[in-house]
């Protein structure tokens, strides 16, 4: 039998007052990859920082198992270490913090936890120049300021750079995909699909079906309104494409969901 | 009427003049002798300024001037080895004067390879050698004789840093004058002058580093004075990492010819009451002038900036960064004026203060001070109080960088900006690593 990685359990979340999460319940297993599908607002980005930790999002009831433990006591750095990491949607701007010393000290404070040693900077260089190779992420990037005045597309690259050098158990992309060119795509879909082992899982949240054509799921979950109303295999998201949301909605059967 | 000036803690200050005059045994010239009179006279006269006094109203000097603050009469009683001087210092590639407890140590000292017509030497000999070129200059812009530390440090004027870089110059290595104080059986005031003179075409770099080698309350009343002549460019970088329990009051005065750069970068580190009051006045079209600073204020401190850069022609620029960051129950005060004078038209200047506050009892007094009498210019200024941003902690930690971690990335990164103003890498270097060491504490 396949391993948990993650398991959700009638999650409820709110911000600053509002409800958002209603009742999520999402399994995934070790090797897999599942998409997460939603209209905008429907709460993608809740989940995901809820997973990350962030402070501003209050988690009301329900509980989250992340490697057989309670994620929700953990403290974000805690969580990170533990490899779990989120491409954020919108990747916060950091001026006067240089990439390089920001992705050392990160994957140096996850080394540590490991109990490995922490690299130098000749060790950390040398895997960098391994992994930009690969990923053909421009070296001006890791020496500019974190995110600072980068385009979209650039930003976007960054966090998947930053999850390849990470190498993370569970990957959380929220909407990484968005506003990126054919070719942004595709370095992102390599990054996420070369991280792909069944020693770890990844959870992509998505608006577009067009990213699983290059990043193909195990598994799709709508969310809407704060539930996951309905899950399936990699032909739901090509469904929804043709036949949106609404659709969906009714064939869940929304209004018994509701009540 | 409100009192502005106290002659309260004056005649301690008197008396110690009197004990630095003796102890010079008739060794100073006329020239001096000339300045010295007129400079103490002039203290005696009108004291130090009270709160009242507009210039001082977040500083009360009373702290500082009810010390009986005694100058050092000569330095034998403070041996100094080679390894206090490169502990306490930028110990980069420099032509470098060291000063402890206002005293030259040319033994510590070094200005070997100068490029021809370049000085580069201490204040005291200097006097003697080229009388004409710094009787011209030295303390004779009135701007310095309403400030009544810097006329006592024109009375006690002995020892110093002297800089004249010829014309079409360039100085590749910076000058470095380090002003150590060091523990002494009284409580020691020292007053360091530095004149320096770019004359048309040169350029250099200079530094005035002011430190104290143990916690211990001393004064440190500086002021530096800089001529920069025509189309040169003159790089001035102030580095204050004084003592704790010290005071330190220093004042510098740049006068910019046409076509001239100056770049005035301050950075304060040290010091239990700092007052920082640096002055640019662009005397010739086409000079710019930038005026930047950082200070770090923590437990029980007081830093005080109050910037003046003074347009008197037309078709100047200025450009003026202050960045502050405030933890525990510091106080931070920036003063910025621009004066634009009635001729200074076309004059474009831009001013910015930036705080960072770390913690609810800190404190930040700012206020950009504008005063332009002429019709065709643009000034703009902004000042900013904020806290470190939660996304972007929460952004670290989401990377595993644990919160004190991410707080301390995060106000070293505001921090930096104005440290990469310095040009210089391995000034800004250093800069970057006290700061760091800062910030780790
Ligand atoms: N920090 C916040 N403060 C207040 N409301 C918030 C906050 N974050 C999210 N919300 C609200 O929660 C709801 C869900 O937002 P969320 O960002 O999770 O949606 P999403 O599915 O990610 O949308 P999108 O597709 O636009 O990214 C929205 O109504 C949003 O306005
Ligand atoms: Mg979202």
């Amino acid at each position: 039998m396949s391993q948990s990685i993650l398991d959700i359990k009638n999650l409820h979340a709110s911000v600053e007052g509002n409800d958002i999460l209603q009742g999520i319940n999402l399994a995934i297993n070790l090797g897999e990859v599942h998409a997460i599908m939603g209209p905008n607002g429907s709460g993608k980005s809740t989940l995901a920082q809820v997973l990350a930790g962030h402070e501003a999002y209050e988690v009301t009831s329900g509980e989250v198992l992340y490697k057989g433990f309670d994620l929700i006591e953990l403290d974000p750095e805690e969580r990170a270490r533990e490899g779990l990491f989120l491409a954020f949607q919108y990747p916060v701007e950091l001026p006067g913090v240089n990439g390089m010393y920001f992705l050392k000290a990160a994957l140096n404070a996850v080394r540590t936890h490991r109990g490995e040693e922490e690299l130098d900077a000749a060790d950390f260089m040398a895997l960098v120049r391994e992994k930009t190779g690969v990923l053909e992420v421009p070296k001006e990037l890791l020496n500019r300021p974190v995110n600072a005045g980068f385009s979209g597309g650039e930003k976007k690259r960054n966090e998947i750079f930053q999850m390849t050098v990470l190498e993370p158990t569970l990957a959380v992309l929220d909407e990484t995909d968005s506003g990126l060119d054919i070719d942004a795509l595709r370095v992102v879909a390599d990054g996420v699909n070369r991280l792909r082992r069944p020693e770890n899982a990844t959870l992509v949240i998505t608006h577009y079906q067009r990213l699983l054509n290059y990043i193909v799921p195990d598994f799709v979950h709508v969310l809407s309104e704060g539930r996951i109303i309905k899950s399936g295999e990699k032909e739901l998201a090509l469904e929804l494409e043709e036949k949106g949301y609404d659709w969906v909605k009714e064939h869940a059967g929304d209004g018994e969901l509701v009540g | 009427m409100s009192k502005k000036y106290t002659t309260d803690n004056t005649q301690q200050f008197l008396d110690a003049f009197k004990l630095f005059k003796s102890s010079l045994n008739g060794d100073s010239t006329g020239l001096w002798e000339a300045k010295r009179a007129e400079a103490i006279k002039l203290f005696e006269e009108k004291g130090f300024p009270t709160t009242k006094h507009e210039e001082w109203k977040y500083t009360n000097v009373i702290p500082i001037v009810r010390n009986h603050f005694r100058p050092v009469i000569s330095n034998d009683e403070f041996p100094v080895d080679a390894e206090t001087v490169s502990r306490n210092g930028f110990g980069g590639d420099a032509y470098r004067l060291v000063f402890i407890n206002g005293h030259f140590l040319p033994e510590h000292s070094t200005t070997k390879d100068l490029p021809d017509g370049v000085i580069v030497g201490s204040l005291g000999p200097a006097i003697r050698e080229h009388t004409e070129l710094i009787a011209r200059h030295i303390a004779s812009y009135s701007d310095s004789f309403e400030h009544s530390f810097a006329t006592l440090n024109t009375a006690h004027i002995r020892d110093g840093g002297f800089v004249f870089i010829p014309k079409n110059v360039c100085l590749e290595n910076p000058v470095h004058l380090l002003y150590i104080t060091a523990p002494s059986e009284a409580v020691v005031v020292t007053y360091p002058r530095t004149l320096v003179i770019t004359e048309s075409g040169s350029q250099a770099t200079i530094i005035e580093e002011f430190v104290g080698t143990e916690l211990e309350t001393y004064l440190t009343d500086s002021v530096a004075e800089a001529i920069v002549g025509e189309n040169s460019h003159l790089s001035h970088i102030k580095i204050q990492h004084e003592s704790r329990e010290a005071y330190h009051v220093g004042a510098s005065h740049a006068l910019l010819e046409r076509n001239a750069n100056y770049f005035n970068n301050s950075i304060s580190f040290g010091g239990r009451i700092v007052r920082n009051d640096p002055w640019a006045v662009l005397n010739g079209e086409g000079g710019h002038a930038a005026i930047d600073g950082l200070y770090l204020v923590g437990k029980d401190q007081l830093i005080d900036n109050h910037t003046s850069i003074d347009h008197r022609v037309p078709n100047c620029t200025s450009h003026e960064l202050y960045k502050g960051i405030l933890s525990e129950n510091g106080h931070g005060v920036f003063n910025g004026k621009i004066f634009v004078q009635p001729d200074a038209q076309k004059t474009d200047s831009v001013q910015s203060n930036m705080n960072l506050l770390l913690s609810d009892n800190a404190e930040i007094d700012t206020k950009p001070q504008l005063e332009i009498f002429a019709d065709d210019v643009k000034c703009t200024h902004g000042a900013t109080i904020g806290r470190l941003d939660d996304n972007s902690i929460f952004y670290l930690r989401s990377r595993g960088i644990g919160v004190e971690q991410a707080q301390k990335m995060l106000t070293y990164a505001f921090a930096t900006e104005v440290i990469e103003h310095i040009k210089d890498e391995a000034v800004q270097g250093y800069v970057k690593g006290l700061l760091d060491s800062r910030i780790e504490d």
